[in-house]
């Protein structure tokens, strides 16, 4: 690919990031609101727009991860194993604090921010270790 | 992997993005190989013999590890 045109994909993939970024912030809040009208539609919504919030997300970190060469491939197979295993980690840590009654039920969507966290970090950990000189 | 692309590359006067554009790969992609971080794959050494007129045994050395 020619440099003007992987710039021209790489400021196009940056817009797609952005936008699913913000309707994954904007979808919960939407979610929320349809789930406190307290109708079997609202709930459903609620469910379908929550869900599909993150699809739009994920589709561009995917699409940006296929569009890269072998080494950010390498990098986020890396990344993607340790965050799998950080996200076991924690919620096999989580389950057996509530199972022991140390903490009560968490809320998924800190769980799930937390995995999200996890991820973020795998991919700087993985990066910085590629980076550095042995 | 041991290799002698950072030599062979500021000889030349290239930077690693200059390298990384002539490749076809990213600049990170540079970083990790001259680091001896990461090993490329056949194509791209293939790649990266063809741009500095070597062979792959020149640039990558196996047995150094």
């Amino acid at each position: 690919m020619e440099p003007n045109a992987r710039f021209r994909s790489a400021v196009r993939g940056f817009y797609a990031w952005l936008g699913s970024l913000v309707i994954l912030g904007v979808s919960p809040v939407l979610a929320r609101h349809l789930v406190r009208s307290g109708t079997t539609f609202g709930r459903v919504a609620a469910v379908v727009i929550g869900v599909g919030g993150t699809l739009p997300w994920m589709w561009v970190v995917l699409s940006i991860i296929r569009r890269g060469d072998e080494f950010v491939r390498r990098l986020h197979l890396i990344a993607f194993g340790l965050a799998f295993s950080g996200s076991l980690v924690l919620l096999v840590t989580l389950g057996w604090l509530v199972r022991a009654d140390f903490i009560g039920q968490p809320d998924l969507m800190i769980v799930w921010a937390g995995c999200l966290l996890l991820w973020f970090m795998a991919i700087m950990g993985a990066k910085l270790y590629f980076e550095r000189a042995r | 992997m041991k290799n002698r692309l950072r030599d062979l590359r500021t000889q030349r006067g290239w930077s690693q993005a200059e390298l990384g554009v002539r490749a076809g790969v990213s600049r990170q992609a540079i970083i990790a190989i001259e680091t001896e971080r990461f090993d490329p794959s056949l194509p791209l050494a293939f790649t990266l013999a063809r741009l500095f007129g070597m062979t792959i045994e020149d640039i990558f050395d196996f047995d150094g590890k």
